[in-house]
């Protein structure tokens, strides 16, 4: 308890002090230049000045990452369940999964577009990039099982869809909350790409952020990375949230009992 | 087959042989790796009887069990359950209650819901012929046995190991095998829960009338609970002793004490001074 108390004093501490320095380089002693690098104070300002913009631009962003996410969820769940069940189908398919992986996601961006194109893209994007994280740590957690704890499912001729359903998938919940955090900020980068690439209508956080730029508003630019920041961690903590009250039986870090 | 049935089964010849064990060999691999664990096992465990296994480490006690639950098939030989070789399609795994020696709990379900895991398995698959109301009250019959009252609806981390390994002793009986096949299952406890579980063992083993199988490396305690200890040579394991424990029942902490005891442990402790330090 008491390091956990002391970790967070470091990390609140840290945190201040980052901010200040910026805002005494910045603002402050004007020692950079508010046209190279805006100070706290400006960025905030244009948060407000441009509220209305930022939030309906929000919006758009928010829906493709969370079905992106969602799109990743199933896929992965129904690929790791298969794979698990066969082995033929798992050494056919794993190189070239595997070999996926290493593919730099986002240069798939510019073909998802050719070959989807409109907001279906953004959502694909979204997946595509979340993907890996949630696959790789699903089938992790579906394959971890003790030798008794296989000796006793088989000895009670436990059928595969009654070793999914009573002892692997839940088995597996700690290792796949894991991946959905990864995945689920992941979702936030492949949703922001999509717009970037020019996927859809032109809206979104990630359009808006390079519209700012062509109209060299700095503050404007900075304030969106933040606000971007801020949705991911929140989407993160939810999902802490959930996982604390799915895995009630396993204690989490945040939430000491 | 169901469960109910095996008490009535038709192999009345069988009868007084719940386990039998006839010239099994087990080998694993092929060729020059080939590593036999166990030779010509000829044995047989009668009607409700509890026999030990001991021997030392790497002799095949744990294939010999496996082998007992059908997990693995012998390469020579056949192993017999209450007069079923365990390869014919008419074997019933659910004649078979399996302790192991961590409790093997789901971490997500209750002590329960861990006792009444087999019960939704065989259920569901068509292998129990009781309705569920059934076992729910004989689960909660067992939780009182072994001393549980107030932890049906606790979860497994709440509990210690002793405890832990009474609620996998009651989700083995739960769907009232005929025999119980425990390996180890006290190992990882201290002497002093060890000695108490021994003592609560017997007295489950008394009320549910069941042949048990029971592999340890503690001679003592193979002493303490058993009609017969076999004794199993190094590897390739063979049984190299069938010594009859005369010892009376009800069994508690003054058997312990006794000269007796005393006597057959030593017995049984010798064969280990040959294979430890004779030639």
């Amino acid at each position: 308890m008491y390091a956990r108390v002391r970790d967070g004093t470091v990390s609140v501490v840290g945190s201040a002090l980052v901010l200040t320095g910026w805002y005494v380089a910045t603002d402050l002693t004007g020692a950079i230049d508010d046209l190279v690098f805006p100070g706290p104070t400006s960025v905030f300002e244009n948060l407000q000045q441009f509220q209305s913009i930022v939030i309906s631009n929000l919006l758009p962003t928010v829906q493709s990452a969370a079905i992106g996410f969602l799109i990743a969820v199933v896929a992965s769940i129904l690929l790791a369940v298969a794979l698990l069940y066969d082995s033929t189908i798992r050494e056919g398919l794993m190189p070239i999964l595997v070999g996926t992986n290493s593919v730099p996601r986002v240069t798939l961006a510019p073909l998802i577009i050719f070959y989807i194109g409109g907001t279906p893209a953004r959502y694909i994007i979204a997946a595509w990039v979340a993907f890996f994280p949630i696959f790789l740590s699903v089938v992790d957690g579906l394959e971890q099982i003790e030798e008794d704890e296989q000796n006793l499912l088989r000895s009670l001729n436990t059928t595969y869809r009654q070793e999914l359903r009573y002892f692997r998938l839940p088995n597996a919940l700690p290792l796949i909350f894991d991946g959905l955090k990864t995945g689920i900020v992941f979702a936030t980068v492949g949703a922001v790409v999509g717009e970037f690439v020019g996927a859809g209508a032109g809206d979104g956080i990630g359009y808006l952020a390079l519209a700012a730029l062509q109209a060299t508003n700095l503050s404007l630019a900075f304030s969106i990375v933040g606000v971007m920041g801020v949705i991911s961690a929140l989407a993160f903590f939810v999902l802490l949230v959930v996982q604390d009250r799915v895995i009630h039986w396993q204690e989490t870090s945040i939430f000491p009992e | 087959m169901t469960v109910s049935e095996v008490s009535t089964s038709p192999e009345t010849t069988e009868r007084d042989h719940q386990i039998l064990f006839d010239a099994v060999t087990k080998t694993y691999g092929d060729g020059e790796a080939q590593v036999t664990a166990c030779k010509d096992l000829d044995f047989s465990i009668g009607s409700e009887e509890f026999v030990s296994v001991v021997g030392p480490s790497g002799c095949g006690k744990s294939t010999l069990l496996h082998m007992t639950s059908s997990l693995l098939a012998p390469s020579e030989g056949n192993v017999y359950i209450n007069g079923v070789d365990t390869r014919s399609p008419k074997f019933e795994r659910s004649d078979i209650g399996l302790v192991f020696q961590e409790p093997v709990l789901l971490d997500w379900r209750t002590v329960k819901q861990n006792i009444m895991l087999p019960v939704k398995i065989l259920g569901e698959n068509g292998n129990l012929d009781h309705e569920r109301a059934f076992y729910d009250e004989r689960a909660d019959e067992l939780i009182q046995k072994v001393g549980l009252e107030g932890f049906a609806d606790a979860y497994p981390k709440e509990l210690s190991g002793g405890m832990q390994q009474r609620v996998a002793i009651c989700r083995s009986l739960i769907y009232n095998p005929s025999i119980l096949l425990m390996d180890e299952p006290f190992g990882a406890l201290d002497a002093f829960t060890r000695n108490k579980l021994n003592t609560e063992l017997l007295d489950i083993w008394k009320e549910t009338n069941k042949a048990v199988l029971f592999v340890t490396h503690n001679l003592e305690e193979a002493v303490f609970l058993s009609d017969r200890v076999l004794v199993l040579s190094p590897r390739p394991g063979r049984i190299i002793d069938d010594i009859t424990v005369n010892l009376p029942r009800p069994r508690n902490e003054e058997t312990r004490t006794s000269d007796r005891f005393q006597e057959l442990s030593s017995e049984v402790y010798d064969h280990f001074k040959d294979i430890m330090f004779g030639e």
